[in-house]
């Protein structure tokens, strides 16, 4: 799927404009009007980034990231405003937007920070589709395997897990070789890294 | 080295025969000794011959020799014979000159002789001329002689003419009424002859005048009856020579008594005077400790500024006393030298006729510290009516004034900063609503240089682009044309407001500024104006902006006073404020311009004040312009009335 540059912004003008802009750099463009036609339309699985207007009648900037931050929606954020401050940056990237610029924006400047947006969500996305493959395969253990696991990424030895959980040291063995096989780790500091993104 | 010189001759036995002499250096035997060899040789034969033979010719030629030596001395002998006669002949010729002017001379001295004798001829006839003159002069002097005779002997004054050994030269017959005299007593000195008055002084008064060539009076008096003014004056001789006094006794029996009387009369009053005079003090006193506790200065002077009063406030407020300026015109020195005038134009507008004049000026304190001081002054009249003194009553307004000025000041800088302030809002509000097509326009403008560097030319989309920039900076001229109407309509809120109250209290805002420049803000209102809608604020910062303009133009102009006068008019059915100055005013080729942004006309403080007020009057749906006129500027603006 081809990544989609969302324009949100309420002055028609620079929406058209922008979307120009971008489309002269061979980019798929979406625009919307608001906040809410925005988040309407966007979809977890569409990659992406977003330019986003900061100051917009009904629905602010601030408002629309805090709303795509509320459903677990990442989207690369790039900002726009016509008179920002810092202050309003610190809080923009603190909330976790990528970018921060004031109008009128130059537009190789531009065109370079959404390159940049856009390969970002790229490598999230990939980061993500792997983090939900290894959940999948966590889904899969037994509670008595998810046990061992935990106890085993925590550094315990296997005669540690067997006297923590009352049973034979030689049934922790069966254990942890089907945790293993099951979670595709080929070594236990593999195993480690991806009960980072399983182990509640 | 060898000299060698032939033919030289030398006498040897009676002849001269030709040798050859030749010298040359010979080494001797010591080795420092240095030798010439001499020798003498002989020339040959034939040269020998020869020099016999020219012996011969040689005694004739000697001979021929002296004769020419001779022939020549006698030559010059002859020569200088001829130039002593030729000098000779000049000293006679001239002689023949001398000679000749000498009788010139004679000639010239025998008619200056000529003339001598005709001078002495008329000199002569001026003589007999004279002569007769003398004596008619002579005849003169005899009949004045008589008449003088006759007038002294008819006058009853005793008179005696005393030379100036005091003997007596001449007297009236009724001298002799005082004076123990008789005709031959002439040529006697006045010491021997007895007075029938008394009068020990006489000879001493005699001595004194004519010492000091002063007339001396004195009044002598017989029995204290008969009293008499004896008077010594010095007798002037044509020629201005003292040769002798005048001594005459008039009878002022009459007088004296009357002066008696009159010096009785008088002592009299003055113990009748003095009993009033008590009362009189005491209330001058009074008055006097009134003048010197009063704060105010006070200070009185008579027709020719001389001091007559200087109260106590003065000698404090000066550090002068009242002693330094008593009677004198000095005190002027305390006004500055450039404001002396003015002061000067006050006292003669109060000779001449006003009563009551109001008037500021500075006094200089001892330590040179100037202060400035608002007299009220007037006059005070005899019972003709006349001007006798002017009274000057001065508060020291100093702090007063410095007061208001800091008042103003401040005020000043509050309006500057309000102004200030709705500038910043309005600037911002512009800003904000400029920003959008701004950033639109850079974008697209952004876009339409990236569709420029694509190949082929996407022509279609850079057109539509340029109409998208171009459509952008319409609705930038649009958002400032919104912007004037937000400010036009949103910041004013009319209601029926007096007129005349906002021209009096900005005269009052601007009176202490004007003051300082010698400009008088007069107001001229219409009483019955009715009211009109307005801001009153708005109206008082045009008002105000006028009149500081009117004020700006008046000192840019280099004049040192002027004035500015406010009216107010109902001018068909609007009501109209007119500011006229006597500045240089604004001609017609100026007048469009005074209401651009920084004009370059400085005078009318042509900033972007005008424009603000012009602004400010059109929002009420008034109008504000200039009269071209000059000199003398003229701003009007037109309101219209509350319904």
């Amino acid at each position: 799927m081809n990544p989609t540059v969302f324009v949100v912004d309420d002055d028609a003008a620079m929406r058209d404009a922008l979307a120009q802009l971008l489309e002269t750099a061979d980019l798929q463009v979406e625009a919307h009007a608001d906040g809410p036609a925005f988040l309407a339309a966007f979809e977890a699985n569409r990659p992406g980034c977003l330019l986003l207007d900061m100051a917009m009648p009904g629905m602010n900037g601030f408002e629309v990231q805090a709303a795509l931050n509320a459903r677990g929606l990442s989207i690369p954020i790039i900002f726009l405003t016509g008179h920002g401050d810092i202050p309003m940056a610190v809080q923009a990237v603190q909330a976790g937007a990528v970018d921060f610029l004031e109008k009128p924006i130059q537009g190789a400047a531009l065109l370079e920070r959404v390159q940049r947006a856009l390969a970002l969500d790229q490598e999230w996305r990939l980061t993500q589709s792997r983090t939900q493959a290894i959940r999948q395969r966590y889904a899969s253990l037994t509670s008595r395997e998810r046990e061992c696991m935990a106890l085993a990424v925590s550094g315990h030895t296997s005669k540690e897990i067997a006297r923590n959980l009352g049973i034979s040291p030689r049934t922790v063995e069966v254990h942890r070789t089907h945790v293993m096989h099951k979670m595709g780790a080929a070594n236990m500091a593999e195993l480690v890294s991806m009960a980072a993104c399983c182990i509640p | 080295m060898r000299v060698d010189v032939g033919g030289i001759r030398i006498k040897r036995a009676g002849h001269f025969v030709l040798v050859r002499l030749s010298v040359q250096p010979m080494p001797g035997k010591l080795a420092d000794e240095r030798l010439l060899l001499v020798v003498f040789q002989d020339e040959p034969k034939a040269d020998q011959a020869a020099a016999a033979g020219d012996e011969q010719a040689r005694t004739d030629e000697q001979l021929v020799r002296q004769l020419e030596y001779e022939l020549k001395t006698s030559r010059e002998d002859l020569q200088s014979t001829i130039e002593e006669l030729e000098s000779s002949n000049e000293e006679l010729k001239a002689s023949n000159e001398e000679v000749m002017s000498m009788n010139e001379e004679l000639q010239s001295t025998n008619e200056e002789l000529e003339t001598s004798r005709e001078e002495l001829q008329s000199l002569n006839e001026e003589l007999s001329t004279v002569n007769s003159q003398l004596r008619d002069k002579v005849d003169e002097l005899e009949d004045s002689n008589d008449d003088m005779t006759n007038l002294l002997s008819s006058v009853d004054n005793a008179t005696l003419f005393l030379g100036v050994d005091r003997t007596i030269q001449r007297f009236t017959p009724s001298a002799t009424r005082l004076f123990n005299l008789i005709a031959t007593d002439v040529g006697r000195p006045i010491d021997h002859i007895t007075a029938r008055f008394e009068d020990p002084e006489l000879k001493r008064d005699i001595e004194r005048v004519l010492q000091d060539l002063t007339p001396c009076e004195r009044e002598v008096s017989r029995d204290d009856e008969q009293w008499f003014l004896r008077r010594i004056t010095p007798y002037r001789t044509g020629d201005n020579r003292i040769s002798g006094v005048v001594l005459s006794l008039t009878d002022i029996s009459v007088l004296k008594r009357t002066e008696l009387e009159l010096r009785d009369l008088t002592a009299h009053l003055e113990q009748r005077m003095s009993e009033n005079g008590a009362q009189l003090q005491h209330e001058r006193n009074f008055i006097d400790a009134i003048l010197n506790t009063v704060g105010a200065l006070i200070l009185v002077i008579d027709t020719e500024e001389r001091v007559v009063r200087f109260n106590t406030a003065c000698n404090t407020m000066t550090g002068y006393d009242f002693a330094e300026f008593q009677g004198s015109p000095n005190w002027q020195n305390l006004i500055p030298a450039d404001e002396q005038d003015g002061v000067r134009r006050v006292n003669n507008r109060l000779r001449s006729g006003e009563d009551h004049i109001q008037h500021e000026n500075h006094w200089i304190q001892r330590d040179g510290t100037p202060r400035l001081i608002s007299w009220c002054n007037s006059v005070l009249r005899d019972e003709a009516g006349q001007v006798q003194y002017i009274i000057g009553t001065g508060t020291d307004i100093t702090e007063q004034r410095r007061a208001e000025y800091r008042a103003r000041e401040t005020l000043e800088e509050a309006s500057r900063l309000q102004r200030l302030q709705t500038a910043n809002e309005l600037a911002t509000l512009l800003a904000h609503e400029l920003n959008q097509p701004l950033a639109a326009i850079a974008t697209y403008a952004e876009a339409g240089l990236q569709l420029l560097g694509q190949t082929p030319l996407a022509q279609d989309k850079l057109t539509r682009n340029l109409e998208q920039i171009s459509q952008q900076s319409l609705r930038a001229g649009e958002a400032i044309r919104h912007m004037r109407a937000f400010v036009g309509r949103g910041r004013l809120d009319p209601v029926p407001m007096d007129l005349n109250a906002v021209a009096r209290s900005t005269r009052t805002m601007m009176s202490p500024k004007a003051r300082t420049r010698g400009i008088d803000i007069v107001l001229d209102l219409d009483g019955m104006l009715p009211p009109v809608m307005g801001v009153d604020v708005h109206i008082e910062q045009v008002l105000l902006n006028l009149l500081r303009n009117a004020i700006d133009a008046i000192r840019d102009a280099g004049m040192t006073s002027g004035s500015i006068t406010v009216t107010t008019r109902r001018v068909e059915n609007m009501a109209q404020v007119s500011v006229i100055d006597s500045g240089p005013g604004i001609d017609a080729a100026m007048a469009d311009k005074v209401f651009e942004p920084f004009s370059s006309r400085k005078e009318y403080g042509l900033g972007v004040g005008l424009r603000i007020s012009r602004s400010l009057i059109e929002a009420h749906g008034g109008r504000l312009w200039v009269e071209p006129h000059s000199p003398g500027g003229i701003f009007h603006f037109v309101l219209p009335f509350a319904p």
